[in-house]
């Protein structure tokens, strides 16, 4: 058997649930006799606050609490949201303005927390709501993406800006571009979205004997444990956090906000359950959201068409406040994949991140990889035109080929194969047929573009995780994970990739997940972690359960211990008549009163992370008359390594796919000039919707890891991180003919036709 | 006042409820059914859909948006119901696990339901039956795969309607019953037309697509309410010599199919109106007595010539429906009269209508035009010109006709017609579209339908912004 199990397509089971409408989700569990919490938020971009009157809204029927910001102070809450602080490239730290759970002093965002009303009934508090009496100062607003304008923070920002970082040997690389043979530059801008789970955002909390229970619907527990503990001066045993089933996540529900502190506390000042659900506006308003970056790259070139030098200046939007890891995306995380599948070695990144008055934005599914990786395709794709080189060829030429290889930014990549996958990918994406499907687009008055992107990224988040794995009276097992399902199916995966070690049958074994009480500690889901390290270490301890099942069997067996075997089903002996199953070893150490080989515990941490790559073919074809950008075809190879269950990796590509469609084809986030949202509803707001959607080809050119046992390397962002450049590239390529040379998403028909609109080459 | 309806097979009889109490807020807290999913609570992401049968047969509707006394006398059925009591799954759920249509399973319910009642009703264009669900997970091929596979399994029997129940067994009670304050529920015409008169302030309820949302986003009190899906003679279509007439209670699901037949342009448009659960729940006189500007029906009626009937206790009234639209906001319909019927003459198909909106499932037309354009030997015979967005109201493009009816189809012609328009309309700008924007589309509607008439590759589904 091999180590990564038997790769298999099985089907999920927790879908049988879900299908059944049985899936609990945090609104879906509340405690009996909960109140109901709503959050008055700020109304205004940017204001001095004068008064926040809360008496008619106290007085009101069914209000039992009206909190703000001196509640909490009452309270004796004096901590706020913490978050991570990027130094500035003169070694001073970056900007860590206080982001506190309630306004104080000023609101800063349309959406702020103002106040939180609990009451008997949500029409109640809703109602009580319009009862405050905000009165405010109006302040200027910011909305640009660059370091001036009137300060949010005049003390600790004066020119909006939040951290000036860079990475890479500046001098060396101004040099080497300065002497380079040619080079590309290009301004490339990420778009804003909004996130948009399915499921918004929601939390319960309540106290028994100075404990308290939060469940909210998030990517892990353990975090937000550590960070309630801070928060109330909690032990930690006094703390139980729990995920419940949760609605699609995203990153974007990896962060601690501000309602997850509320929440509690006003259960623990009325003694009573508490929940509280964001309607969908407001999820618009206030969760994090992603993207929302512009990037200056410049590309140095030899003769030869080799690349000399790399240098990037981003300038990326953190909104209003810094969310919990906003200030690392587009730096640290920007430069795991800085330089890309291209033997880069003299290269510099510098980015700045700014306030302005808009919701705060965090990691979005890839958080700082699909960033990286847009800009640097988007530039592989023009210097291609500008050097007159193919672009597969540019990029065969440049390829890393010899591993491991350690990249200019600290990165190791363990293996890989990019020729073999591209042209692997060349080969389905049919590129041999391109000119004639062109041709048959122009015919009918088309433009036809096939853009490429070779992504790479690397799996991130704790490199560490635990496991047990406890056999049941029952004649099952139960495995405990520190992972977090927001839909990846893992109950599925981890079940199956036991099954597939140990012989359990695996309708026999249980998947738990998401309680603080029940697991000591965990990573949670993030960074397109979980289904390595959580097999990784469920194979330690299989290993370890084998072993001293072994020692226990070679008793019963008669045999030394030595010479039992385990063969993926049965423990076996020579000389012996016994060959029980893993479940009847277990049933056999129980009858032996032998507790201590029913519960395995094991932790152990990735040597080293894994790099996940492949090729993304996009064939668009526009409507010139009308802007309109259809994907035509679409076409993904990856080398994911091995794959425990194909079909639900192939459903995390696809779903990461559309992701990044949505961003490159529809999706866009419009505030106007005083910092209102505009899309902040499903009307105005563009999902990505079937009809946008191609069937996508997905097929797999496995080069397994060396940095772990099964030879995985993940694939829950994979999908993302290749789909924008692939779009950018197909639409520019589509577009180059006409003299246009400047293509930003999203490529909506209106922005499309405006560019053709405006082009130097008239159609013939 | 009571409200019987089937709720998974089981009979259910209320009384005392709020009037505007939510199907998906009935079901979550006081059903504990909580299978059903609030995702946008107004009707644009499908994750509270549920199934709902009557003698017309299966719908998919919003449960959001969906009041408790518009489900008397119907069937419904939520993701909790779709498997057989023994558990065997639906065809639809199993073929969902079969093919990987669910991740994190939020929106799966609504999809289940959007599916399974796709699959009673043997529709086969999934794009259409699933355009009024969102999912943020899968990328929909999976989901539209699944549908596809499930399409050939027969319908379970649980899910099959059970007809006997439609006659109501469970008294109803009267429009005085104490129970419920301000909740009427007319069983005709004639009632509905005297009770309209009684209560000239009632707000009146039919499929709640827009009204639904001024409860469960504007929060506003609605004071009394008359519902109106108990006036079963409202909900006839009827097919004279001379005209089609259509009770201002048929749902736009209805007028799609009557459309398909005699005008297929208007058909595609409603293709887009709203999303399958929308449709199905939304009236034609709902859309006509809302006087909106961007409403979908009145440019196409108009161009047919529709007339309104309109009706106060015992007088009647009609005009022609263009007539009706006097101000943004302000119909010529008095206090108290009530919309009952509209009727439009027969005649050949040339009816071209056109919706330009900024995606094409579901959304609010920027601009919608239509065309009703009779050539004989190369001229221009007769012209009805009709548009939505275009101004105040939706309004006739009279100076336009005027200028092309008697001259050549041609190109010529419409340029001759350039400075019509301005004579029509002077449109806004907002944030659907700008006002020059407003004024080039609607003259290009015209090229278009020019161009059509000429065999020119034209399609609808080109129509975006």
């Amino acid at each position: 058997m091999d180590k990564f199990g038997k790769s298999q397509s099985v089907t999920r089971v927790e879908d049988t649930r879900f299908l059944t409408g049985q899936g609990r989700y945090v609104d879906d569990i509340t405690p009996g006799g909960a109140l109901h919490a709503y959050v008055y938020r700020s109304p205004v971009a940017h204001a001095e606050i004068k008064a926040i009157g809360t008496e008619d809204a106290e007085a009101a029927e069914g209000v039992h609490l009206v909190m703000t910001s001196e509640t909490l102070a009452a309270e004796g809450i004096t901590e706020a949201m913490s978050y991570t602080v990027m130094p500035n490239r003169d070694g001073s730290k970056g900007a860590n303005p206080r982001r506190p759970f309630l306004a104080e002093g000023r609101v800063r965002f349309v959406g702020e927390p103002i106040a939180l009303i609990v009451a008997e009934s949500m029409e109640q508090a809703r109602d009580a709501a319009e009862l405050i009496e905000f009165e405010y100062e109006d302040l200027p607003v910011h909305m640009g993406l660059a370091p001036l304008g009137d300060p949010i923070y005049p003390i600790e920002a004066p020119k909006n800006r939040a951290f000036d970082w860079a990475i890479g040997d500046a001098e060396a690389t101004h040099i080497a571009l300065e002497n380079s043979a040619r080079v590309v530059r290009l301004e490339v801008d990420d778009n804003r979205i909004i996130v948009n789970s399915m499921e918004p955002r929601g939390c319960f909390a309540e106290w028994q004997e100075g404990r308290v229970h939060l469940s909210f619907n998030g990517q892990g527990v353990w975090g937000m444990k550590g960070e309630l503990g801070r928060v109330f001066g909690l032990e930690p045993e006094m703390i139980r956090v729990t995920n419940p089933d949760v609605g699609g996540g995203f990153g974007m529900k990896a962060m601690p906000y501000p309602e997850y502190f509320t929440v509690p506390l006003a259960a623990r000042m009325l003694g009573r359950p508490v929940r509280w659900m964001s309607d969908r506006t407001e999820a618009m308003l206030s969760d994090n959201a992603g993207r929302d970056l512009v990037s200056l790259a410049e590309l140095g070139f030899d003769e030869a068409g080799k690349i000399t030098a790399y240098r990037v200046h981003n300038i990326c939007n953190l909104g209003a406040y810094c969310s919990n890891f906003a200030q690392a995306i587009q730096t640290n995380l920007f430069a795991r994949v800085l330089t890309g599948v291209y033997d880069i070695q003299t290269a510099y990144l510098r980015c700045e991140g700014i306030f302005t008055n808009t919701a705060q934005v965090d990691a979005y599914r890839g958080a700082g990889r699909p960033e990286a990786i847009y800009v640097l395709e988007r530039m592989m794709d023009r210097a291609a035109r500008e050097l007159e080189m193919d672009p597969q060829e540019l990029r065969r030429l440049n390829f890393v080929k010899e591993f491991p290889y350690k990249t200019v930014t600290g990165e190791t990549y363990d293996v890989g194969d990019f020729p073999r996958v591209l042209s692997h990918a060349e080969e389905s994406a049919d590129l041999a047929g391109f000119a004639a499907r062109r041709s048959a687009s122009e015919a009918q008055g088309k433009l036809r573009g096939l853009g490429l992107c070779y992504y790479i990224e690397s799996i991130l988040g704790d490199p560490s995780e635990g496991v047990q794995v406890e056999f049941t009276e029952g004649g099952g097992a139960l495995i405990y994970v520190g992972t977090q399902s927001n839909g990846q199916g893992h109950e599925t995966v981890y079940a199956q990739f036991l099954s597939d070690q140990t012989g359990i049958p695996a309708d026999r074994i249980t998947v738990v997940q998401g309680d603080s009480d029940l697991i000591a500690s965990g990573g949670g889901t993030g960074g397109s972690r979980s289904v390595t390290v959580q097999t990784n270490v469920t194979l330690k301890a299989v290993g370890e359960m084998i072993e001293g099942f072994s020692a226990f069997l070679a008793d019963e067996m008669g045999v030394a211990a030595g010479e039992v075997s385990f063969d993926d089903e049965r423990f076996r002996a020579d000389g012996s008549n016994l060959s029980p199953t893993m479940l009847e070893a277990a049933q056999m150490a129980r009858e032996a009163g032998r507790e201590d080989l029913l519960i395995w515990r094991a932790r152990d941490q990735l040597p080293a992370r894994s790099f996940p790559n492949g090729a993304h073919f996009a064939e668009v074809e526009i409507d010139p008359e009308t802007g309109s950008v259809t994907c035509e075809r679409y076409t993904v190879v990856d080398d994911f390594g091995n794959l425990i269950n194909p079909m639900l990796a192939e459903g995390q590509v696809h779903g990461g796919v559309a992701q990044g469609l949505g961003q490159a084809l529809v999706e866009r986030v419009v505030y106007d000039e005083d910092g209102q949202l505009l899309t902040a509803t499903f009307m105005d707001y563009a999902m990505p919707r079937a009809d946008i959607m191609p069937m996508i080809g997905f097929e797999t050119e496995p080069v397994p890891s060396t940095a772990n046992a099964m030879g995985m390397k993940g694939c829950g962002e994979a999908g993302t991180v290749g789909a924008m450049a692939a779009m950018g590239n197909a639409v520019q390529d589509a577009l180059w003919a006409r003299g246009i040379k400047q293509v930003d998403m999203p490529f909506t028909p209106m922005r499309v036709w405006e560019m053709l609109k405006d082009a130097p080459n008239a159609a013939e | 006042m009571t409200i019987a309806f089937l709720l998974n097979g089981e009979k259910i009889a209320l009384s005392g409820v709020s009037p505007t109490a939510t199907l998906l807020d009935w079901l979550r807290d006081e059903r504990g059914l909580k299978g059903t999913k609030e995702g946008c609570n107004e009707g644009d992401c499908g994750a509270c859909t549920v199934m709902v049968q009557d003698a017309d047969g299966a719908k998919a509707l919003n449960a959001c948006i969906l009041f408790l006394p518009q489900l008397h006398g119907k069937s419904v059925h939520t993701v909790e119901g779709l498997a057989a009591p023994d558990g065997t799954l639906h065809p639809v759920q199993q073929a969902m696990i079969d093919h990987h249509g669910s991740q994190c399973g939020f929106c799966t319910p609504g999809f289940a339901c959007s599916m399974a009642t796709a699959h009673l009703n043997g529709e086969t264009a999934f794009d259409d039956a699933l355009a009024g669900n969102l999912c943020r997970c899968t990328g929909y091929a999976p989901i539209i795969r699944a549908a596809k596979a499930a399409a050939l399994e027969p319908v379970p029997n649980h899910i099959r309607p059970d007809r006997g129940f439609f006659v109501p067994e469970i008294s109803t009670g009267g429009p005085g019953d104490s129970q419920s304050p301000g909740f009427h529920a007319p069983q005709s015409i004639d009632e509905l037309a005297e009770l309209a008169a009684r209560l000239p302030d009632a707000t009146l309820i039919a499929g709640a697509t827009d009204v639904g949302l001024w409860v469960t986003k504007q929060l506003r009190e609605l004071g009394e309410v008359i519902f109106l899906n108990r006036c079963e003679d409202m909900q006839h279509i009827e097919e004279t010599e001379t005209h089609l007439r259509i009770g201002a209670g048929v749902t736009m699901d209805r007028v799609h199919k009557l459309m398909e037949a005699h005008f297929p342009s208007y058909a595609e448009m409603i293709r887009r109106y709203g999303s399958t659960q929308v449709r199905n729940a939304a009236t034609i006189g709902g859309n006509i007595a809302n006087g909106s500007p961007i409403g979908d029906n009145p440019p196409p009626l108009i161009a047919l010539g529709a007339i309104v009937h309109l009706r106060y206790r015992e007088t009647h009234r009609e005009m022609p429906l263009e007539e009706f639209y006097i101000d943004y906001g302000n119909q010529d319909r008095h206090p108290g009269e009530i919309v009952v019927a509209v009727s439009i003459p027969k005649q050949a198909d040339t009816l071209k209508v056109y919706k330009l909106s900024k995606r094409f499932d579901q959304d609010i037309s920027a601009v919608c035009g239509a065309f009703n354009i009779t050539v004989e030997n190369g001229t221009v015979s007769e012209a009805r010109i009709a548009f939505g967005g275009m101004a105040g109201t939706p309004k006739r493009a009279r100076a336009v006709e005027a200028a092309i009816i008697g001259k050549p189809w041609s190109d010529e012609t419409l340029i001759a017609a350039w400075n019509a328009w301005e004579e029509d309309f002077t449109p806004l700008s907002d944030m659907r579209a700008s006002a020059d924007y407003r004024m080039s589309a609607a003259r290009n509607m015209l090229s278009r339908c020019l161009l059509e008439d000429l065999g020119a590759a034209t399609s609808v589904l080109e129509v975006r912004a």
